[in-house]
């Protein structure tokens, strides 16, 4: 009913940096804007605010010239704003000023969100250096597009890029719903951005025999792999990309806080599908890992196990082998692990069903070795460490 | 449908691409729905005039193809792609004693197919295709 899908037009573009300028000025003054006022959460001023920055989309401004875009909006934000603040303080005057300092950062949304990505590519060389893998990293596109139909203000899609048949390289596009576009969507871009390059832009590398990638189709939105496990990873990796951040502290803050809500709400009530079980194996492993940190210290030389854990997710998600084996391989590591004693011996009570996971995984280790003979030494050398972690429950 | 027989869906979110391809497969090896599609499939094979034994053709059913295009944050941002070029490539043959052009008769026939194919996979199991066009 109405409802398109679109790439991002100037107008829009204008209309979403605008918003995304707003929302960063809120996040540095909140406290000052309703500073002596009781029930902050809940206060009428506050929601006005947001009302207001979320509300700029649907105002036609008549300039699409940038400068005197920003300077319109922060007109039209004062005029909305002015009774629900004391002429007398500044506090609105502030948050107006930061919100033209913050609308001169970027270029654009499109060149925000470029800024995250560059951090991740950063990160991503940090892992996969020549020591680790020997092969072509993919190439990864970033596209915008408006999808009215979305219930969330910002989604993201991994696809081959369809431009060019014979490249195999992937296009991430983020996807806006300006008419949902609120801070929660703002801030959670980071996350959305870092699902898709971590979970799905470095998933499954294969290569031809011309040295380009082929062959990569995507996977289920169920997947527990990518959409489970690799989730619980991003996210790993995304509070490193913070914790490393040249962002201002209330910036990085309102990230974490809506990255972190994010990363609730997918998996609110999904404890029992697939992507479910994916992310609840991969916390379970890290888990596993940190609790017998001192002896696996001392059987493993000298890989802390928080690298570990990230290395070998990692080399995983880059190995091109059947979605099945991954997908058995997260059912057997959430069912086996969750169960697993703090401390050495073998494990108390499993269930039928852990126990029959169980007694598949020696023909699980076959297969992965036997695939692992095409991938790169490092790639080999940190599974095999998993697995012989693994041997030592028995 | 675009130039390599590939055609773009969704469908609701509980249901990932393998189970659609498996459902499928179940669908035309049920005794009821088989004949259920095979009285469908033969007035098809009639409006382009073509003797061919319905049952090889409902055979080359399986071969369509149901696969994830992309992958995505949530599952209204990921496609799926139907691909019947395969099942196309196996009724070529089968049609190309019947008419002059039989890639194109072949193609028809196979778009008519997969029609009905999703009318059951709707009616049956509850499973809806959506279209769903590329950006």
């Amino acid at each position: 009913m109405g409802e398109r899908i679109y790439e991002l037009n100037p107008q829009e573009e204008l209309a979403l940096t605008a918003q995304a300028a707003a929302y960063r000025a809120f996040a540095h003054h909140e406290v000052q804007l309703f500073a002596g006022r009781p029930g902050v959460e809940d206060l009428p001023a506050r929601q006005q605010v947001l009302k207001a920055i979320g509300s700029l989309y649907a105002v036609r401004l008549p300039d699409t010239d940038r400068a005197a875009f920003i300077a319109q909006v922060a007109e039209h934000l004062g005029a909305s704003l002015k009774n629900f603040f004391d002429p007398q303080k500044s506090a609105l005057n502030y948050f107006l000023t930061t919100y033209k300092n913050e609308a001169l950062k970027f270029s654009s949304i499109g060149t925000e969100v470029e800024s995250w990505l560059a951090k991740f590519n950063k990160v991503a060389a940090g892992y996969f250096g020549p020591a680790t893998i020997e092969r072509e990293f993919p190439k990864l596109r970033l596209l915008f597009e408006i999808d009215e139909r979305l219930k969330l203000g910002v989604s993201g899609r991994t696809e081959l890029n369809t431009e060019d048949i014979k490249s195999a390289d992937r296009n991430i596009v983020i996807r806006f719903n300006p008419a949902q576009f609120n801070a929660e969507s703002y801030f959670a871009i980071p996350y959305v951005l870092s699902h898709e390059y971590w979970c799905h832009g470095l998933s499954r590398w294969r290569h031809g025999s011309e040295g380009r990638m082929v062959d990569w189709t995507g996977c289920s939105p169920l997947d527990s792999w990518e959409e489970g496990w690799m989730d619980f990873v991003q996210f790993q990796l995304l509070q490193r990309v913070l914790e490393n951040s040249d962002n201002d502290a209330a910036m990085d803050g309102q990230v974490f806080k809506h990255c972190s809500a994010a990363a609730v709400a997918r998996y609110a009530g999904d404890e029992k599908v697939l992507r479910g079980k994916g992310y609840q194996g991969a916390w379970a492993l890290l888990r596993f890992l940190k609790t017998r940190v001192a002896q696996l210290m001392m059987r493993l030389n000298s890989m802390p196990p928080d690298e570990l854990f990230l290395a070998l997710a990692l080399d995983l998600n880059a190995l091109y082998i059947d979605a099945r084996i991954k997908r058995n391989f997260v059912l057997w590591i959430a069912g086996y692990l969750s169960q697993a004693p703090v401390t050495l011996g073998p494990p108390t009570s499993l269930s039928d069903q852990d126990q029959r996971l169980v007694a598949g995984r020696l023909r699980l280790t076959e297969i992965f070795v036997r695939n692992l003979q095409e991938s790169a030494p490092g790639t080999k050398l940190n599974v095999v460490k998993l697995l012989s972690l693994c041997r030592q429950q028995d | 449908m675009n130039a390599t027989g590939d055609l773009f869906y969704e469908s609701q979110a509980q249901y990932s691409s393998q189970a659609i391809a498996d459902t499928l497969k179940d669908l035309i090896t049920q005794p009821d729905t088989r004949a259920e599609i095979k009285v469908q499939v033969q007035n098809v094979l009639d409006g382009q005039k073509v003797k061919v034994d319905p049952e090889a053709v409902i055979r080359s059913v399986s071969r369509i193809e149901v696969k994830d295009q992309g992958a995505g944050f949530d599952s209204e941002s990921v496609r799926l792609l139907v691909s019947l070029a395969p099942f196309i490539k196996e009724l070529v043959p089968l049609v190309q004693p019947f008419c002059n052009d039989a890639s194109a008769v072949a193609k028809k026939i196979a778009l008519d197919l997969w029609e009905i194919i999703k009318g059951k996979l709707s009616d049956k199991k509850k499973i809806r295709l959506r279209s769903r066009a590329s950006v």
